[in-house]
């Protein structure tokens, strides 16, 4: 085995299918933290 | 969380997003094969980075114990939840990539030695401290006695570390105060962008989990408050 580009491609396959998971959950929490926001600052009013 | 640390947050997610390519190219493409262990070895630059990280998780960990036990700010032990599980994940990690290097440079897949033991006890100590906070009484019990693991879990990892040099064991020591760098050129750059890229990465999930973290925590306060004005009424 001296060649290992089909492992650097498959891993990067991997990597892009994490990473979008990592985005989609960054959006998420960002959504989250929002709504929170704004139940909170209607509880106070 | 503080609004204006976002961006940093969003810095993090880019960065890891494009070094984690370069660690994966300078890892299976850039650096040498080993002339004695050949490619087997390539495990390395996943191996040491995932340990290195987690020593990195821990000394959060310990930080935001200390600090939680001194505040007793529920962010604290958010923080320091956050840095536990991700030092789960990569002690996990590094007690999988181990053994798949042990066995053909080894001939086994374990052996009872002072570092693989005291990572096995590092792993322990992790996963306790998360079951702590799950089936505690209440919040404050769980983070508070989370947060007296968090400080032994710090001294296991000292433990970790000085284990080769205390008892000699079969594990190579990669880093040595005082002493000349023995890896080639090209395997010490490969090293290092992966060290760089897990790094990285280790922050962005500390960093994910921590936010999730504070949410779950502000809506168990709305929750609580709900609850509190139900009974006033």
């Amino acid at each position: 085995m001296k060649n290992f580009s089909f492992l650097f491609w498959a891993y990067n396959v991997v990597w892009a299918g994490l990473g979008v998971f990592l985005v989609a959950t960054w959006l998420r929490l960002g959504r989250a933290e929002r709504r929170l926001d704004q139940l909170e600052k209607s509880g106070r009013n | 969380m503080n609004r204006s640390a976002r961006p940093l947050g969003g810095l993090l997610l880019v960065s890891t997003l494009v070094a984690m390519p370069f660690a994966l190219w300078s890892a299976l493409l850039y650096a040498p094969t080993e002339q004695t262990m050949g490619a087997v070895q390539r495990i390395f630059y996943f191996h040491v980075p995932a340990a290195v990280v987690a020593y990195l998780a821990v000394a959060i960990l310990l930080g935001s114990s200390i600090v939680y036990l001194y505040k007793r700010d529920l962010a604290w032990d958010d923080l320091s939840k956050a840095a536990t599980e991700v030092c789960l994940f990569f002690c996990t990690l590094v007690l999988i990539t181990g053994p798949i290097w042990a066995k053909p440079a080894w001939g086994t897949w374990w052996t009872w030695e002072a570092r693989l033991i005291s990572t096995l006890v590092l792993e322990i100590l992790l996963v306790a401290a998360l079951m702590v906070r799950r089936y505690a009484d209440n919040r404050d019990l769980g983070a508070r006695l989370a947060a007296i693991l968090g400080i032994t879990i710090a001294a296991d990892v000292y433990v970790v570390h000085k284990a080769v040099e205390w008892w000699r064991g079969m594990h190579p020591q990669v880093f040595r105060a005082g002493e000349k760098e023995s890896l080639e050129p090209k395997m010490r750059l490969a090293l290092l962008v992966c060290m760089l890229a897990t790094t990285l990465l280790c922050m962005l999930l500390i960093w994910l989990r921590y936010r999730t973290a504070r949410i779950e925590t502000r809506t168990e306060g709305l929750r609580l408050r709900d609850r509190d004005e139900g009974d006033d009424r």
